[in-house]
């Protein structure tokens, strides 16, 4: 039995609970400029001790403190590592699926607090495209709203890129699906 | 009882306890990323913030080095 291993190779998207018969049509994280703003904030934060560093560093050797700045600037980009990973986990883990069969919306809020929400295809009632402002406008992302049938609040894909392209997918799935209903 | 009180000791055992929370946070970081991450993309990010960690972690216990021996 052979299986492959590699964590740097193309693998199909397996999540928890998908089922036998089931196949990923769409898998979304919000748009790369959401993780670009945070990477930009976290690049600010590591330049600013070396502004200060750099203006008193006669003033450090003079005192013989300068030995003790490696390990607290380390201890420091040690610590903005570990807030921009928590960053970048909140990102990966805040995802939209669709499959040939439901919609599944998983938000990850913080380590502890995690919501799966679930719709069926053939729940789906219709689907309502926001784009607002010019960052969105340009780099063409969005919110994807879906209605679906009953008392259940809306699904909502933030900030995903190429909505209506996801719009005009979904709605696509959800047809096949009701058409399977009618005629099986 | 001297010993049990002195600085150095009871610096000594802080950075114990703070660099003890920084490897539960690693865990947890990486424990999510591989346990509910979708693709390959998870799993690159966790190996990626595990390294950086570990070097990180191995440059601030290199940089104590300087610090033990002037004192």
């Amino acid at each position: 039995m052979a299986f492959n291993v590699s964590i740097f190779s193309h693998s199909k998207y397996s999540f928890e609970g998908k089922r036998e018969h089931e196949e990923v049509e769409i898998f979304l994280y919000s748009h790369w400029i959401i993780m670009a703003l945070k990477v930009l904030f976290y690049a600010i934060l590591a330049f600013l001790p070396l502004i200060p560093l750099l203006i008193f560093a006669q003033t450090l050797i003079n005192f013989e403190v300068i030995i003790y700045v490696p390990f607290f600037l380390l201890f420091y980009y040690m610590m903005l590592w570990s807030l921009f990973f928590y960053e970048v986990m909140i990102y990966l883990l805040d995802t939209w699926i669709v499959t040939n069969e439901r919609i599944l919306d998983i938000v990850q809020k913080n380590f502890f607090y995690r919501t799966v929400s679930e719709l069926d295809l053939t729940r789906v009632q219709d689907i309502t495209v926001n784009t607002g402002g010019f960052i969105q406008t340009i780099f063409d992302f969005g919110d994807v709203e879906i209605q679906s049938a009953g008392a259940q609040n809306k699904f909502r894909f933030r900030q995903v890129p190429h909505p209506n392209m996801v719009k005009d997918r979904i709605m696509k799935l959800v047809t096949e699906a009701k058409k399977d209903i009618v005629q099986p | 009882m001297e010993l049990l009180v002195s600085g150095t000791t009871i610096v000594t055992i802080v950075v114990a306890c703070v660099m003890a929370l920084y490897w539960l946070n690693i865990f947890i970081i990486l424990y999510h990323l591989i346990r509910f991450g979708v693709g390959t993309r998870p799993k690159q990010s966790a190996f990626i913030f595990f390294a950086g960690s570990f070097v990180l972690f191995l440059f601030l216990m290199l940089s104590t080095l300087p610090i033990i021996y002037y004192n």
